[in-house]
């Protein structure tokens, strides 16, 4: 069985694909979202979603939320005794991914396709491609998120020739993607994106608004009180997007301020954001020479596209609603599910075939002389232009600076700037040379982008015909391969709490961080429930305690006061 | 890898359709699927795009493209495209051992030479066969938190010529950031359906010479995107006729120097070098406005005579160059203007106007002369009128005989020089070895002494007590102010001729001459240094300034 995960900012989702379609499978707790957070707890056992974004507000130096933002880099967060690299938090996440299948399904799955944003570069891809492989899975294919949320919607779609633009607004990224089908070919004409603008960086926004009203310094909050209000404020974000007007209690050290905001203020709040939304899209408008008329859809997709601002923008900008599914947090996983369904050769995809673009333009760093005989250093030589349909190979001819020159370096960079100083490094390469003229001693470079947006770089000497590859792991972002063995045995002997207790943990956890928020009645009563819950866990009757569970949990959820603590 | 491969491998005749290619191209497909069989994935994607184009141009061209020479290559619509597409071709046609082997080892590209056959292979090996497409229920619906009515209470959208209008309006503000303000709320360049006419009318606007300011032109740029790659084309495929594009962009170019023009008289700030101005940045603030105010006629030739003039708008030209590029120095000096004060600046070699120029400026110096001189000597004399008349008579016989011809031969030897080159560097270093040893003893803090010492000469040549003396303090004083080089040449050419000889000033004498020859010599030097190209002067002052860029 291949699985299809979605491995978000804030929430990840796996499922597979059925004979009905894509299936999500639920977590312990029964949710399909398992919010990507790792935590420790006091007694060093991992605790993976739910119940680590319970434990967030209360131990926020043992817990670690929106990692994904940190991938392909080599920072190192500190939890409890051991520094966990980014891939080694998304491969715990992963992991309790998989346990959830094998509890259900009665399989561990082996090969699994996984969604990284578009606009994710080489090493971040190569860092999910780790990660996947730290959790002790193989990752058959990289998906992208809009390409993966354009498969779920193409899916449905009933109509042969259709162009269509997904925006993809998730907790971390933003993506866009431009579709077009026909005759069951997927193509996708152009992704751009921005890996810094989310979900997140709205709550972010409220944060800093509430703190600038209520006049309470920034710096001087403590990092559990921040990840209080984080929680509350993105509660408070959830209500505006169904109400015209939210509030939310927010607590301030030893006080508690009630304060409210308008869905209309939030919006002029969000204009910055807003605008920085658009350039993506219309770097894909422009990059596929498509002029707005001829969309056909606008998909929204992710679950920050639930704000109704973004929808608002949307419409201006074209004209027209756009669609989203009804769940937009699961089209991407309902997508890598369908592309899991492909990978596996499912009957139904054998007349459905998708082509993706890479993002970004590929090339080399190299120097040139101009008329005036003056030589120009650090310019970009792209060799795969942006928006090239992968998978693609393309070969570009280069010599050497100066005659019998000993040695060529390779510098690969992506971006879009003709400066390589402002495009992102991706790898050196040092190439000895044959002592020759420079006219004589031609370099062919092929790059060859694969399917999974994975860039492998080949230099040919030509007069001697010795080759030289490019193994991108020079990155510090990116672990060696031994490494990522020693840190897959070491995940292995740590202890991960156990799967079954795990609903009962983040109840608890809930419960005791409600019993720390409040005070007088309110407390007595969280103390009272949780006296009785535990008191149903000690007789170890599974029956017992679902009703003790379903009791404590509709009383924590009436003091938080909603219904359920995100909405579906 | 031509067209006629291409379309051999698609398996379709050069006529086919775009509909035609793209069945075709989703039937190979499936069978070369990208993540299966990359090798055969690229080919029939390379053979795929240049069908398109291909059939694209045939569409638009309205003839039949199998009449067009297939072998030919394609006709690409851009050069990207055909890079794209290319650029393997150039790999394969190489032999390169890894493409060969690549090839053989691809799925149904049996050999690179010929692909035509691997594709008829593949499609032989397995026929499509029609499945059943995965059904699922709808789960995409229209936005629910937004309703038909927000559609309909969205702004009606006014017509492009208002928008503008009200851009033009908000930017005249003051306020900085009144225009990004604005551009973030107005619902027509939000929407990407009308902003094309908006932006094609606030483009015709400046064109027909709307003004704005500095930073709301950024602010328009980037979100228009004006300074990206392939700008002019996205206007072409607007609609907009490529007569038009031209005077669109040097709209745009002369609002975006005049904006930036403005900006940098409001900051007051000099353009650089601001001390040599006759009052620093205020100075040459006020000479920018003046070029900028005569941007639109040709200068008239006598500005130039004047002193100075010509340097200074040069520079002036510069300075702005590198300020703010060469474009925009066209548009605010004026294309015409630009070219008649650069082409007058000796930097730039001798062409025939500076020659004219310079001819000018010593005739009007030895006219000045000629005047000064007689009226010097005449009038404190006890002479009579006849005796003043015949002086003057003489004088200018003297002028019209010998004078004048030495000093054009001087300046037309020195023109020639100059003009035919090699001996332009040497003449040069000559100059400024000659400057570097005299400049010091000419300088006024020690001329005046020299000058005072040549007086007694003077006086014992028995002729200069009552008339000539006068005229020789005057300039000495004169050397106080900055042409000590000239006065004190003057006196010592005044000097030598009285020593030599009896009948001084005005003898029939040769031994004038050797005076005179003094004398034209300075002037021609004067009239050079005046003018700014004193090659010493200049340089040292360059060099004080700013460090020039190696070449």
């Amino acid at each position: 069985m291949i699985v299809g995960i979605d491995l978000g900012t804030t929430h990840s989702l796996i499922g597979y694909w059925s004979e009905d379609g894509s299936r999500l499978l639920p977590n312990a707790l029964g949710e399909l979202l398992t919010p990507s957070v790792v935590g420790v707890t006091d007694n060093d056992e991992i605790l993976v979603g739910r119940s680590a974004l319970e434990q967030l507000p209360l131990r926020p130096e043992r817990t670690v939320a929106a990692f994904k933002r940190y991938m392909g880099s080599a920072r190192e967060t500190r939890l409890g005794k051991r520094g966990y690299r980014p891939e080694e938090l998304s491969a715990l996440v992963l992991k309790s991914l998989l346990a959830d299948v094998k509890a259900q399904t009665g399989e561990l799955p082996r090969e699994a396709v996984v969604s990284v944003p578009a606009y994710f570069s080489d090493a971040q891809r190569k860092a999910t491609r780790n990660a996947a492989e730290i959790a002790g899975i193989k990752v058959e294919r990289l998906i992208n998120e809009p390409t993966a949320a354009a498969l779920a919607y193409g899916l449905q779609e009933k109509h042969d020739e259709a162009k269509f633009l997904v925006l993809d607004l998730g907790g971390g990224t933003f993506d866009v993607s431009l579709l077009e089908s026909f005759d069951g070919v997927m193509e996708v004409h152009a992704s751009a994106g921005d890996n810094f603008l989310g979900g997140e960086d709205f709550v972010d926004l409220l944060l800093e608004a509430a703190l600038r009203e209520l006049r309470v310094d920034a710096a001087g909050l403590q990092p559990g009180t921040r990840a209080t209000l984080r929680a509350r404020l993105e509660r408070l974000k959830c209500q505006l997007s169904q109400h015209g007007e939210a509030h939310a209690a927010l607590p301030l050290g030893d006080r508690t301020q009630d304060w409210s905001i308008s869905e209309a203020r939030f919006e002029q709040l969000a204009q910055p954001l807003l605008a920085r939304m658009r350039a993506p899209i219309e770097r894909a408008l422009r990059d596929s020479g498509t002029r707005p008329q001829e969309l056909d859809q606008i998909v929204l997709v992710g679950g920050a596209s639930r704000m109704p601002m973004v929808s608002r923008l949307v419409t201006r900008m074209f004209g027209r609603l756009p669609l989203r599914h009804i769940h937009p947090d699961q089209t991407v996983a309902l997508g890598a599910c369908a592309m899991a369904g492909m990978k596996s050769r499912d009957h139904a995809f054998r007349e459905i075939v998708m082509t993706d673009v890479c993002p970004y333009t590929l090339g080399i760093e190299i120097s040139q002389t101009d008329s005036h005989q003056h030589v120009h250093h650090g310019l970009f030589s792209p060799i795969i232009e942006r928006n090239t349909v992968i998978p693609a190979s393309r070969v570009a001819r280069y010599s050497p600076m100066r005659d019998f020159q000993a040695q060529l370096e390779l510098n690969v960079y992506q971006g879009e700037s003709p400066e390589v100083a402002q495009n992102v490094f991706l790898g050196k390469l040092e190439i000895p040379l044959p002592s020759r003229r420079a006219g004589e001693n031609p370099i062919d470079v092929r790059f060859t982008y694969d399917v999974n947006g994975l860039l492998e770089v080949q230099a040919l000497v030509v007069s001697t015909r010795s080759e030289h590859q490019l193994v991108i792991e020079q990155n510090p972002g990116l672990l060696k391969p031994e490494e990522i063995q020693r840190r897959l045995a070491e995940l292995a002997a740590l202890k991960v709490h156990p799967r079954e207790q795990q609903a009962n943990l983040a109840l608890l956890t809930r419960a005791g961080r409600l019993y720390e928020e409040h005070t007088a009645a309110l407390r007595q009563e969280i103390g009272a429930g949780l006296l009785q819950f535990k008191a149903a866990l000690e007789t170890q009757q599974p029956r017992q305690i679902e009703a003790a569970r379903r009791y404590l949990g509709a009383l924590l959820d009436q003091i938080e006061g909603e219904s359920s603590p995100l909405p579906p | 890898m031509s067209a006629a491969w291409a379309f051999h491998c698609l398996q379709l005749s050069p006529d086919a359709d775009l509909r035609t290619i793209r069945r075709r191209y989703s039937e190979l497909l499936k069978i070369n699927r990208p993540e299966d069989n990359p090798q055969g994935f690229q080919q029939l994607r390379a053979a795929y795009e240049i069908c398109l184009a291909f059939a694209r141009e045939g569409a638009e061209q309205g003839d039949l493209p199998a009449a067009r020479d297939s072998a030919a290559g394609p006709a690409l619509q851009n050069e990207a495209e055909q890079h794209a597409t290319e650029r393997p071709a150039v790999a394969l046609a190489a032999g390169l051992p890894d493409d060969s082997a690549n090839a053989a080892d691809a799925i149904d590209v049996v050999d690179a030479g010929t692909p035509a056959q691997d594709c008829d292979a593949a499609i032989e090996a397995h026929p499509p066969e029609p499945a059943p497409r995965p059904r699922t229920s709808p789960t995409f619906i229209e936005v629910d938190n937004l309703s038909e009515a927000e559609l309909a209470r969205a702004p009606a959208m006014r017509p492009a010529a208002a928008v503008v209008d009200e851009l033009l309006h908000v930017d005249a503000r003051a306020d900085t950031d009144a225009v990004a303000r604005w551009l973030v709320q107005c619902p027509e360049v939000l929407s990407l359906v009308t902003r094309d006419a908006v932006e094609l009318e606030l483009l015709h606007r400046m064109t027909g010479g709307a003004r704005l300011s500095v930073r709301g032109l950024e602010v328009l740029g980037a979100t228009f995107g004006w300074r990206q790659l392939g700008f002019e084309r996205r206007l072409l495929q607007q609609g907009l006729a490529p007569a038009q594009l031209d005077t669109v962009l040097q709209g745009l170019g002369q609002a975006r120097a005049e904006a930036e023009f403005t900006a940098h008289l409001a900051a007051g700030k000099a353009l650089g070098n601001a001390g040599s101005w006759n009052f620093g940045a205020e100075g040459q603030l006020r000479d920018l406005q003046r070029l900028h105010a005569k941007r639109g006629e040709t200068p008239r030739f006598a500005q130039a005579l004047l002193p100075g003039r010509v340097d200074r708008a040069y520079r002036l030209i510069q300075l702005y160059t590198q300020r703010y590029g060469a474009s925009s120095a066209l548009q605010i000096f004026g294309r015409e203007a630009t070219a008649f004060w650069t082409s007058l600046h000796p930097e730039n070699g001798i062409n025939r106007r500076l020659y004219r120029l310079r001819l000018s400026q010593v005739s009007l110096i030895v006219l000045l002369l000629y005047l000064v001189l007689p009226l010097a000597y005449l009038f404190p004399s006890t002479l009579s009128g006849a005796q003043k008349l015949d002086a003057l008579g003489q004088w200018s016989e003297a002028w019209l005989l010998r004078i004048w011809p030495i000093v054009l031969a001087v300046v037309t030897a020195h023109a020639l020089l100059r003009y035919y080159g090699q001996n332009r560097e040497r003449l040069g270093y000559l100059k400024q070895q000659a400057l570097r040893a005299l400049l010091p003893w000419l300088a006024p803090r020690r001329a005046l002494p020299l000058q005072l010492g040549l007086a007694p000469l003077l006086i014992a040549s028995g002729h200069f007590v009552g008339t000539a003396l006068p005229f020789a303090l005057g300039l000495m004083l004169s050397s106080l102010f900055g042409v000590a080089a000239l006065s004190t040449a003057l006196i010592g050419g005044i000097a030598v001729g009285a020593l030599l000889s009896p009948h001084w000033p005005w003898p029939a004498s040769n031994t004038f001459i050797p005076a005179m020859v003094c004398i034209c010599l300075l002037i021609a030097w004067t009239v050079d240094w005046l003018s700014g190209t004193g090659a010493v002067r200049q340089q040292a002052k360059q060099d004080a300034q700013w460090q020039q860029p190696a070449r």
